[in-house]
């Protein structure tokens, strides 16, 4: 009896434990899922380290890699390569991927230095009772240029849609310096430093310096050395004179109605940031001295650039604009008159009736002002005024109304829905310009028709992998594209709160109108890359135009996962249709990186970016999997972060 | 030998309760020791999971009110690691803020908090529950200055601060580069 209970006990503990059961997750693992399966377009995948990848070269892709704030090398600071670039001067890769060096830094070493002429003859200001240079407090401003080691870049990586934050550093007081300050004092010198290559640098004296002297704006080349430059202040001069001295630009300025607590300013057509010194103006007429100092490249001081008039804050008047480009120097710049503002209102609601509270902004396309010649009231197009007002419709006994102040003329409205207890969902943004608002002068207040908007374009989808298998569980996002331009302050569309895929891969993303990069984000871990597809949502067709319509918002997408161009070569289909992503085995991107000392990059946040081949070019023909090249901005297509060798794995699709 | 095979295993170890999720500040983007002049494209948080298989929640509050108990942007967001998905243990943790809302009105200092815990005391998702959780902390200012921010620790190289050589009390204090005194 004894010797068989002992038996059955030990039958029990000898017997098999059950497992955990797996995880649904699908992954990217061979032999256990054939390489052959998968039928992407392109090089055949194989078999490598357990993961089905291919070999393929990966255009277009930048490496941003965001260094630690304790690491010893360039802490805080972003890198950005192209992945050519690091892999052309990488060691040879092995299964683990290549070795990189980062470049050294640029150390960037300067003061704003203001001579005795320019302070006594130029600007009539001086600076001190000796007749010495003169050092200015001042904010230096670094802004990454793309491409960045290339002498031929001309745009900002920001606008490219890589997220290259400006550099900003402040001037301190260096008692070593021989060239005082204002009034005698310390000198001021300003110092950081930076990944080689070429930027758009500011340096603007700071307040109440402002109001004289000019930002220095120029494209600096930062090499990999450390050298102090001292940057004498130039100050442009104009060609447009009569006769044909050069000088600095000078204008006289008046307003009927004066001038008290309006500033006036230079500042560039192109980015519309200040180029010249901020002068305070008052009285009803004034001559004022706007010197730039942006090293134009024909050496005209008035090189794209444009005079503002801007009224005090708080004031419901329209800034007055003005292109003195090929004027001449010393015009009369009279500020029109403009009738007084007229008080606007109106009601936001659903299509189905009910309130919704939103934000809303009004931009000026025509100002009313008395014209010089016949004193009567005349629109003015934005080239000569600009408004934009904002307000918010708020829940006001069971209505969602708005009230704001506008100076007469035409209006773009665009109303941007909030969610809240109020409403149920979310409603798409919605734009009104054609007609335009119409605030008429002398007619208060003015009654804005009901504005309906509708729910957002919901976008459904599939993803699944190559080889056939759905994919479950990875993040869906809508990621915006393209800014709306103008005075706007908004970013539109919105970014939406990204979907899940489910066990069939089904997912279903709600989008303002307005084009996205529609991006799969397979789970981490599983071996699969992440995938984007550029699809236009609700723009309108030909057919259907009139922004004014209150009609509902259609999605409009590319037939199986497409390249977001239109199928019928024309504009975009109205009817919305299932996107349909697929994942393809990848390309291993990972890599090891190091400083120029050969210690490593620990801790640092990589990311990968895919730019677009030429904006708004077609994509490649038969690269439906990938990342596609058609989107007008810059999409991030992978993330890593290295560990304590400076390693980073990385797949990305090809 | 049936002797031997009565022998009961030792007993499990207790399961260790786990620890709480901890942020790598250092690696934050963008770093959290400047006074932000614009609201990036996105905010990127490395997390570093004692294990890698337990989940956690994030949230983010603008200008965080403890009296009222508002300023909530972003609700508790539930993450589920797997096991397979983090490398070292470390999930980034991402989120977009919209420069254009009506928190982060310009001209004016804002503080955003993004916060981790294994999970939130339910109605108050400005604590962690007992196992504790983690922070980091922008100061945002849309007017481009640090005016109406608090002042900020100016490192040498960092900022473009100059080592001070005779500095009068009522300068601002920078730490030399060195650590050592001036």
């Amino acid at each position: 009896m004894r010797a068989t209970a002992i038996v059955c006990i030990a039958l029990a503990a000898c017997s098999p434990v059950a497992s955990e059961p797996e995880a649904t997750a699908v992954a990217n693992t061979c032999p256990e899922h054939a390489c052959s399966a998968y039928t992407q377009p392109g090089a055949a995948p194989a078999c490598i380290d357990g993961q089905c990848r291919v070999s393929a070269l990966l255009a277009n892709t930048v490496i941003l890699v965001s260094l630690a704030e304790d690491s010893y090398f360039a802490p805080g600071r972003t890198f950005a390569v192209s992945l050519a670039d690091l892999e052309e001067g990488s060691s040879p890769a092995d299964s683990a991927g290549a070795t990189a060096h980062l470049r050294n830094l640029s150390v960037q070493d300067g003061a704003y230095t203001v001579s005795p002429q320019v302070q006594r003859d130029t600007l009539h200001f001086p600076l001190n009772d000796v007749g010495i240079a003169t050092t200015l407090p001042v904010t230096v401003t670094y802004r990454p240029l793309w491409p960045l080691d290339s002498a031929t870049a001309v745009a900002e990586a920001s606008t490219l849609g890589l997220p290259l934050d400006p550099i900003t550093t402040e001037s301190v007081v260096n008692q070593s310096s021989p060239d005082p300050g204002p009034a005698g004092g310390p000198s001021y010198r300003f110092r950081t430093y930076l990944q080689p290559g070429h930027y758009e640098r500011t340096i603007a004296p700071k307040p109440p310096l402002d109001r004289i002297f000019p930002p220095d704006v120029s494209i600096v080349n930062a090499l990999p050395a450390s050298g102090f430059v001292n940057d004498l202040m130039f100050i442009d001069s104009t060609k447009e004179t009569t006769p044909a001295t050069n000088m600095v630009p000078t204008f006289d300025l008046s307003r009927a109605k004066g001038f008290d607590g309006w500033t006036t300013c230079l500042r560039d057509q192109t980015t519309k940031r200040r180029i010249s010194n901020l002068a305070l103006l008052h009285g009803t007429t004034q001559n004022v001295v706007l010197a730039t100092n942006h090293h134009p490249p024909d050496m005209d001081a008035l090189h794209n650039a444009e005079l503002v008039m801007v009224p005090p804050p708080g004031d419901k008047l329209p800034t007055g604009v003005f292109a003195p480009t090929g004027g001449t120097i010393g015009s009369q710049l009279n500020y029109l008159p403009v009738p007084p503002p007229a008080t606007v209102t109106g009601t936001i609601a659903s299509d189905r009736g009910g309130p919704v509270e939103a934000d809303l902004v009004f931009e000026a396309m025509g100002i009313y002002a008395q014209a010089q010649t016949t004193q009567e009231l005349q629109l003015f197009p934005t080239s000569y005024f600009e408004y934009t007002g904002q307000t918010t419709a708020r829940l006001q006994r069971g209505v969602s109304r708005y009230s704001i102040q506008l100076p007469p003329g035409r209006y773009r409205l665009t109303v941007r829905p909030l969610p809240g207890p109020e409403t149920s969902g979310v409603y798409a943004v919605k734009v009104l310009e054609a007609p335009p608002i119409a605030v008429e002068p002398q007619a208060t207040p003015v009654l804005v028709p009901p504005v309906t908007v509708s729910p957002q374009v919901v976008l459904s989808g599939t993803a699944t992998v190559w080889d056939g298998r759905a994919l479950p569980d990875a993040l869906v996002e809508g990621v915006p594209l393209e800014c709306t331009q103008g005075t706007l302050p908004w970013c539109l569309p919105r970014w939406a709160p990204p979907a899940v895929t489910n066990a069939e891969g089904w997912f279903q993303l709600a989008l303002d109108p307005g084009t996205y990069a529609v991006r799969v984000r397979p789970r981490e871990g599983t071996g699969f890359p992440w995938v984007t597809q550029t699809v236009p949502v609700g723009l309108p067709t030909e057919a259907s135009a009139d922004a004014s319509s209150d009609g509902p918002v259609e999605g409009s997408t590319t037939p199986d996962g497409a390249d977001g161009s239109p199928a019928d070569g024309g504009v975009a289909p109205r009817q919305p249709a299932d996107l349909k992503p697929r994942v393809p085995a990848p390309v291993y991107a990972g890599m090891t990186l190091l400083d120029v000392q050969g210690n490593p990059i620990v801790n640092a946040i990589v990311r990968a970016y895919r730019l677009p081949a030429d904006a708004g070019a077609a994509p490649a023909s038969g690269a439906p999997t990938s990342s596609d090249l058609s989107a007008p901005q810059a999409v991030e297509i992978g993330r890593a972060i290295t560990d304590a060798t400076g390693h980073y794995d990385m797949l990305l699709a090809p | 030998l049936t002797i031997a095979c009565i022998i009961a295993p030792p007993p499990d170890l207790p399961k260790a309760t786990g620890r709480r999720p901890v942020i790598m500040h250092d690696s934050v983007v963008p770093p959290a020791d400047e006074i932000l002049a614009t609201i990036p494209s996105e905010f990127l948080v490395p997390v570093e999971l004692d294990d890698p298989s337990q989940p956690f929640e994030y949230d983010v509050f603008i200008d965080y009110d403890p009296v009222t108990q508002t300023g909530l942007k972003i609700a508790p967001t539930r993450i589920d690691p797997s096991t397979i998905a983090l490398d070292g243990g470390i999930f980034l943790v991402s989120f977009q803020l919209d420069p254009s809302s009506s928190e982060l009105v310009s001209g004016f200092c804002h503080r955003i908090e993004l916060l981790v815990a294994h999970a939130f005391n339910p109605g108050a998702p400005h604590t962690p529950d007992s196992r504790g959780g983690d922070s980091v902390t922008w100061l945002y200012n849309g007017g481009g200055a640090g005016a109406g921010c608090p002042p900020y620790d100016a490192s040498a190289l960092g900022d473009g601060g100059w080592m001070p050589q005779d500095e009068n009390a009522d300068g601002l204090l920078v730490t030399p580069e060195s650590g050592g005194g001036p």
